[in-house]
């Protein structure tokens, strides 16, 4: 116990290699892991740019100029009522990239982490409260209770919205359609949390009889500080892997909802209701660009998330460390 | 009240929900034939084999109720009219013509009419025998409130003592009078031409009382499953979802049904695909597929037919409900849609574009009405001049639909658009599913709404005083002027058929101009057929017409 002051304020830095140099190095050498990478950041920087690079509004139509080709003026051609093809796609990207940042910050990084940790290291009835609560969600199947929250309380969240709408602020959002991306990223964040949540308190378990953090308690470090300076850094890795794998699973519930016509609807455009809106197959025949353009992009995405997070779970992995 | 829902989506997306959608669109036939009125009833015409038998296989979709005192829509009334039968119906030539009723007269005063009933009128089972009271005991449900029906009264309302008896005050109609079995009076309020029309609609067609007895609108349906009625063909299955399947009633009384079976397919699926695999007989042609259907170059074109409908599909407003309460904003919303361009373009030309209710074919149609054609600039002016002052003053506005899914479907998206381009306006959606959005519709519930209106006979009554007088329970608009009522009265009476029909057109002008409706286009047939079926008509509405149908060999 002598050491112990050595030890407090300085995590085991080595004992799971984190994203530091050495690890981002290994990854860079990952070809395929640099592709999805790139792949990702542009398709999160298009949406996020959106207002600034599309070149139409996503409901501006021409109706002299339905169903062209790629040209100079529309590179991924029109829909069936002349609206650009490419900026619909980077407008859906806005809508799938908001949504699901948004709720992997809430329901991943916030629910998740914050619960894990807490159940993990305090434990008790506090770890045994969270968990239960965690079974309970984990045990129900979750595409069938989105469908239903979503489907179901859609009018009283927009009653909600409805009475900030004078509000100076809110206002605004209420017309950029924010109930519907509030309900829906609401309903992904209320599943989200369980699975980061579950993993981080496994490692915590491990974790808080380490040394460091009997130093730590010893030299009377509070609760909330262990947790921050001494535990969150050291799981670090998990929430990188599982914060990526989730981030394509919630983009991929996203659109899954608006195919469904119960996520994001008109007048905001989404990948789902692109989709669908080409998917038949008389569409598909007639005009196959109108189903192939959304797709790809929403494939592109899902699996570079998938390979990505397979990268860097080799890299990060305690057991190749 | 046969509404339409969908036939909008399902021109146009042509999915998985079309291929229901399509059965309503469904029809056959091909060279459209002139009748006297001017109204168009297309049928391949044949004869015969003597081999009767065969199998018929089209899509469906599932109706909302197979009981006739309920249906509203034309998808319960497209199995209705086949199974039932009532005193009088409608042929393939659009005139009335006698089913269980072997001939009527009409008082010289035009308000007594005696039906004189066939016998030997056999029910689906047993060897029982319709009789006059069995003809009033089915009237006198669709019309009591506690069968719950919402169009009892629209169709059989005129009938003397029917408002007593629908306000509980009596306890029968006294104006359906049973004289002897065979023999059938029906007293009527006032003179009105288009009565004999209105009991070619399901409400008057007869049910048996043993099996319906009890049941509502609501409850009690499961007798549906095998109605017990008069009709030219037998339910013989209903897998909901799945399929239903039509048997021919042998001893059917104006002759039985050429086909061995008829087989509707209630599932998904693509159906021009399943058409071109020779898994169904007839189908409608989605949008996506409608060029390629035209092209002379193509084979299928040879089995392609079109035929008009007598409907209308139109937007509606509710004008009680702000912001449609003011008339310069119904008209600055009707002034900013392109009905040109969205016809030519989204449509590809496959609907007939409106400008007032009535649909060409029908007899008092108005070439000479003046629309509110497109002009965003007077749009924009009347909203300004409006009571809410322009674009900002207005309150949320929600668009209601039939339908559900990803996409209310290029129409509406093209005609929201339209209002966001030229009036500045971002009006929001909502879909409900088709039955609930009836109801919703008819309680009020929405601001405004996408919707059809296929006629029940040919007969400007049908469209004009069912649907803009303040008295009429389908009404939806709450739509109230008292020179239009005066008008459509004076019209429903009179029995100078080129005065009625003038009235009638002053009557849809000032509609017209107040904007209850937007009136968008009318729909028209756009189906394939495969050889071999034939004499498969495609009349401009519902009527009983697959008794006609046979397969050749």
């Amino acid at each position: 116990m002598t050491d112990a002051d050595l030890t407090v304020g300085e995590p085991m830095e080595e004992a799971h290699p984190r994203l530091g140099g050495t690890a981002l190095r290994r990854l860079a050498r990952k070809r395929l892991a640099m592709v999805c990478l790139v792949a990702i950041v542009v398709i999160y920087l298009a949406g996020l740019l959106a207002p600034w690079v599309t070149p139409y509004g996503y409901n501006e139509q021409d109706l002299d100029n339905t169903f062209a080709g790629p040209s100079l003026s529309h590179p991924l051609g029109t829909d069936r009522l002349g609206r650009d093809m490419l900026s619909r796609v980077i407008w859906a990207s806005q809508t799938t990239v908001i949504i699901s940042a948004a709720a992997i910050f809430t329901g991943g990084l916030v629910l998740g982490v914050g619960l894990g940790l807490l159940a993990g290291y305090v434990g008790g009835w506090l770890d045994n409260v969270i968990m239960r609560v965690a079974d309970a969600f984990f045990a129900l199947p979750d595409i069938l209770l989105l469908l239903l929250i979503t489907a179901t309380i859609r009018p009283r969240v927009e009653d909600l919205f409805d009475r900030f709408e004078s509000w100076p602020v809110a206002g605004g959002l209420v017309e950029a359609g924010a109930p519907d991306y509030f309900l829906v990223f609401g309903a992904l964040a209320l599943f989200g949390w369980v699975g980061i949540a579950r993993l981080i308190r496994s490692q915590v378990l491990s974790l808080r009889e380490s040394d460091y953090v009997l130093a730590a308690r010893a030299s009377g470090a509070s609760v909330g500080r262990i947790l921050a300076r001494h535990l969150l850094p050291n799981v670090g890795n998990i929430i990188i892997v599982s914060v990526t794998f989730s981030l394509g699973a919630m983009a991929g519930t996203e659109i899954l909802l608006s195919w469904l016509g119960i996520g994001i609807t008109y007048p905001h455009p989404s990948f789902g209701a692109m989709i669908a809106a080409g998917s038949d197959l008389s569409s598909l025949r007639a005009h196959p660009h109108l189903l192939l353009v959304p797709a790809a992009v929403v494939a592109l995405l899902l699996f570079a998330f998938n390979l990505l997070g397979d990268a860097l779970n080799d890299v990060l992995s305690p057991r190749r460390g | 009240m046969r509404n339409l829902v969908l036939v909008l989506g399902g021109l146009v997306i042509a999915v998985a929900v079309v291929v229901g959608v399509v059965a309503a669109l469904v029809g056959g036939g091909g060279d459209g034939e002139e009748s006297s009125q001017g109204t168009p009833a297309a049928q391949i015409t044949g004869t015969p084999s003597a081999a009767a038998g065969g199998e018929l296989r089209l899509l469906g979709r599932d109706p909302l109720t197979l009981d006739p005192a309920c249906a509203s829509d034309v998808d319960s009334a497209n199995y209705i009219v086949e199974v039932f039968g009532g005193l009088v119906t409608i042929d393939r030539d659009l005139q009335i013509v006698p089913d269980i009723a072997e001939r009527w007269d009409i008082s010289d005063d035009g308000t007594v009419y005696t039906f004189y009933l066939r016998r030997g009128v056999l029910f689906h089972k047993g060897d029982r025998q319709v009789t006059a009271s069995d003809v009033k005991y089915s009237m006198e449900r669709a019309l009591d409130p506690d069968t719950q029906s919402t169009v009892g009264e629209v169709y059989l309302g005129d009938i003397v003592g029917a408002e007593e008896f629908v306000d509980g005050e009596a306890e029968e109609v006294t104006g359906i009078e049973v004289v002897d079995n065979y023999t059938l009076n029906i007293t009527i309020d006032a003179p009105q031409v288009s009565f004999l029309a209105k009991l070619t609609y399901p409400t008057a067609f007869v049910v048996d009382r043993n099996q319906v007895e009890g049941s509502t609108c609501f409850s009690g349906t499961n007798w549906q499953r095998k109605p017990n009625a008069t009709g030219p063909f037998k339910l013989a299955e209903w897998d909901l979802g799945q399929r239903i399947v039509l048997e021919p009633n042998s001893r059917y009384h104006l002759g039985a049904p050429l086909l061995g079976r008829l087989v509707y397919t209630l599932g998904g699926g693509s159906a021009i695909t399943m058409y071109e695999n020779d898994e169904l007989d007839v189908t409608g042609v989605g949008l996506n597929d409608i060029e390629r259907v035209r092209d002379p170059a193509e084979p299928l074109n040879a089995e392609f037919h079109e035929a008009p409908r007598m409907d209308i599909w139109y937007i509606g407003f509710s004008v009680q409900t702000p912001p449609f309460d003011d008339l310069k904003v119904r008209q600055a919303f009707a002034h900013a849609i392109d009905k040109d361009k969205l016809i030519e373009v989204v449509l590809l030309d496959a609907v007939v574009e409106a400008d007032g209710i009535l649909p060409p074919s029908i007899p008092g149609f108005n070439e000479d009405l003046q629309g509110l054609e497109f002009d965003p600039e007077k749009a924009r002016q009347l909203l300004a001049e409006s009571s809410y002052g322009g674009p900002e003053g207005l309150p949320d506005i929600e668009i209601a639909s039939s339908g559900r899914g990803a996409s209310v479907g290029p129409v509406s998206e093209a005609i929201l658009a339209m209002w966001e381009e030229n009036l500045g306006i971002e009006i929001s959606t909502r879909q409900a599913e088709t039955a609930t959005f009836f109801h919703d519709v008819h309680e009020g519930k929405y601001q405004m709404f996408e919707m059809g209106w296929v006629a029940d006979y040919p007969d400007p009554e049908n469209f004009l005083t069912i649907q803009f007088h303040s008295d009429s329970t389908t009404n939806y608009s709450q739509y109230a002027n008292a020179d239009v009522d005066r008008l459509l009265e004076e019209a429903d009476a009179e029995a100078d058929e080129a005065t009625r029909l003038s009235l009638y057109q002053q009557a849809e002008q000032i509609i017209v101009n107040d904007v209850p409706w937007i009136p968008l286009f009318h729909d028209e047939f756009n189906v394939l057929i495969k050889p071999y079926v034939k004499d498969y008509t495609l009349p401009p509405f519902v009527i009983p017409r697959m008794r006609y149908v046979y397969i050749e060999e």
